[in-house]
């Protein structure tokens, strides 16, 4: 009985032994092996979900937004009949089902099949039960407008990494980084909750463009197009006091939601990337420096009563002769021979520092990528002729923009200010992170800004070059401007090929709104004042409306009421 | 004789007392635990109907942004309702006799101070 027991003890203990070694395998010998090995079973890696933050313009309206859809991928290891299926998916995606087929065929353990997927195709490829096939939650960039605003806009690749414009400028702004989360799962591989937030959001960018003004510009831009039969136009509105854009269109155009039907040329964001000859727009340097300068008053006469004027071996012509003309009807008329008189007076210095001083040949520093900076010679590289082709506006090269911004510190007395895009930057949770100050610097005095506003207030009335860019009720004041277009093959300035252009400000004294609008190649006729300054009345009477600008031959008959 | 008595029972009741502690204790802990899990589930549940109801938010937001979009309000109006863009000349401006910026918008309250702020 005795030796019974002494076994069984033994026996007992021996079993207990082994439990113990076993544990101490488990949890001393082989801990970290077996702890991994247990985690890689309960626990799961998720990516979070970046989102783009939310595009808005001045009044809140989206611009750009998440669409939330899903993309495709399989395990081709685990489909089982690759044919069937992809038959099957081509019918449900519209793709072809031997690119599939060869996806499917592949080798690894990953590949996209299809990405960005609608809800409807989504759930009909979920409701097949097709094996090997899984989902994962992908954002879309979608532009609710459509083509409006697209150059400012821009657009976004697959992966949602920003291309173009404002997509691109801010992009690290809109995205934020990723990140995994381990989340448990039990045996079947659902997910238990952890308490993580799934989703990153960036922050969201507030536009100084206002939807409605953006709308009236790209409307009559298209009429335009149609009306002179235009190879390009390109039109810009700013606020002239604090260089809010308030819409910056260009045609031909494109639609963000549909890239893959736009050509390059389209996509082209003209106000800012491409130069052209100013021509006559470009008067104001030599006219603001001239009066600045005291060289002449506004009465100062010119005789362009010849209707030329020779310049080394160039003839500089007038479209009609004028006569005697006061230096105010010079830049009313838009005298191409009493202007080169006026930089004559000058000299090529002074027309080279004031040029600068307006920003011509340097970046404006707007918000959106692919700015030129433009071509100003200096004085030393001009040749015998340039005194007579820069004051009016040849053999330099601007951009819509820079024009804009000259006129604007004529607008606004005197100040150079930065034109922008975004006013203001907020995170996911709402708050203002970043709000646009920008610098200002003063280019003329507020007198010779004012002199000169008075000066381009004629150019809309009877007697100037722009008659047709006036608006009814308020004061225009602004100015025409008719370029050639140098031709590639000849090398000469072509005498088919022209760039239509008007920029000014309304009400002129009290400037709500700055514009310009170039019309290139435009056929039929090519003067400014026919072809650009009405497309700026219709577009100025529609804006002065729009933002309750009241007119002001009617004052006297306003309803004045009391709180 | 009484205290012996007394001394036997508590020894007598001690043993089974704690393995009824211990096994309440254990069933405890693994009801809680059971629970805890339970709820994670629902949580979890929770989580996914509420991400699905927030992807369904965000596509109504973006049809309600095209929509509202003024391509299609302009082409409803003039199209639909047969409205046209008004004329400047019949339309009478309301000035108020103590003009300020406007209280109903704080939009137009902080564009208001932006642009003074720009010319002062």
């Amino acid at each position: 009985m005795r030796k019974r027991a002494i076994i069984l003890n033994t026996a007992i203990a021996f079993g207990f032994l082994i439990v113990i070694i076993r544990l101490a395998d488990i949890m001393i010998l082989n801990h970290e092996r077996l702890n991994e090995r247990a985690k890689m079973q309960q626990l799961k890696g998720e990516n979070v979900q970046v989102r783009r933050g939310t595009i808005f313009d001045r009044h809140g309206r989206e611009m750009a937004v998440n669409l939330e859809l899903e993309s495709l991928y399989c395990d081709p290891a685990e489909v089982a009949s690759a044919e069937k299926s992809a038959y099957v998916l081509s019918d449900l995606t519209g793709k072809p089902s031997q690119a599939i087929l060869t996806k499917l065929n592949s080798g690894g353990h990953f590949v996209w099949l299809d990405r960005k997927l609608e809800p409807d195709v989504a759930r009909k490829i979920k409701e097949t039960k097709i094996k090997g096939l899984a989902f994962v939650p992908d954002a879309k960039r979608f532009y609710p407008k459509g083509h409006l605003a697209s150059h400012i806009l821009g657009f976004v690749d697959i992966d949602n990494k920003g291309i173009e414009g404002v997509e691109l400028k801010y992009h690290s702004t809109l995205s934020t980084s990723g990140r995994k989360v381990l989340l448990s799962r039990d045996a079947s591989g659902k997910t238990l909750s952890q308490g993580v937030d799934m989703e990153s959001r960036g922050n969201n960018l507030v536009l100084t463009i206002d939807e409605g003004l953006q709308y009236m510009v790209e409307t009559e831009l298209d009429r335009a197009m149609e009306k002179w039969r235009a190879a390009a136009a390109a039109a810009i509105m700013m606020d002239p006091l604090t260089g809010d854009i308030l819409a910056l269109a260009n045609r031909p155009s494109f639609n963000p939601n549909s890239l893959s039907g736009s050509k390059n040329f389209e996509r082209r964001n003209r106000a800012i990337t491409d130069c052209y000859e100013p021509g006559s727009t470009f008067k104001i340097i030599i006219g603001t420096a001239a009066l600045e300068e005291k060289v002449v008053s506004l009465d100062t006469p010119f005789d362009c009563s010849r209707g030329v004027v020779e310049v080394g071996r160039r003839r500089i012509h007038d479209a009609h002769k004028h006569g005697l003309l006061t230096f105010k009807e010079v830049i009313q008329k838009s005298s191409n021979v009493g202007s080169v008189m006026v930089g004559m007076k000058l000299g090529k210095e002074r027309i080279y520092k004031y040029a600068k001083a307006f920003g011509f040949g340097e970046k404006t520093g707007i918000d959106l990528p692919g700015e030129v900076s433009g071509l100003i010679r200096p004085p030393e590289r001009w040749s015998g002729v340039s005194i007579g082709s820069v004051p009016i506006g040849q053999e330099v090269a601007v951009t819509p923009l820079q024009v804009l911004r000259a006129y604007s510190a004529i607008a606004n007395g005197g100040l150079l200010v930065t034109p922008h895009v975004v006013s203001r930057i907020i995170s996911p949770d709402g708050k203002t992170v970043w709000t646009f100050t920008g610098e200002t610097k003063r280019v003329l005095s507020q007198k010779t800004a004012e002199t000169f506003r008075d000066i381009l207030k004629t150019v809309t009335e009877e007697g100037g070059t722009a008659k047709s860019a006036a608006v009814s009720g308020n004061n225009v004041a602004g100015k025409t401007g008719t370029a050639q277009m140098v031709d590639p093959r000849t090398k000469r300035y072509s005498t088919e090929k022209y760039i239509s252009s008007f920029v000014g400000f309304v009400p002129a004294d009290n400037p709500r709104i700055a514009m310009i609008v170039v019309i290139y190649e435009p056929k039929g006729q090519i003067y400014g004042g026919v072809v650009a300054a009405p497309v700026f009345k219709k577009i100025a009477e529609n804006a002065l409306s729009y933002l309750e600008v009241p007119r002001e031959d009617n004052a006297g008959d306003m309803l004045v009421v009391s709180r | 004789m009484i205290n012996l008595r007394r001394r036997s029972m508590v020894s007598y009741m001690i043993k089974p007392l704690f393995i009824t502690f211990l096994l309440c204790g254990i069933f405890g802990i693994v009801w809680l635990r059971s629970n805890f899990t339970s709820v994670e589930y629902t949580i979890s549940e929770l989580e996914n109907k509420k991400a699905d109801r927030l992807r369904e938010a965000k596509m109504l937001m973006a049809e309600k942004a095209s929509l509202m979009s003024m391509h299609k309000v302009e082409k409803t109006a003039v199209r639909d309702l047969g409205l046209v863009f008004p004329d400047r000349k019949k339309v009478t401006y309301v000035k108020e006799r103590n003009p300020g910026p406007q209280k109903a918008s704080l939009e137009t309250l902080s564009e208001w101070d932006r642009r003074k702020a720009m010319v002062n």
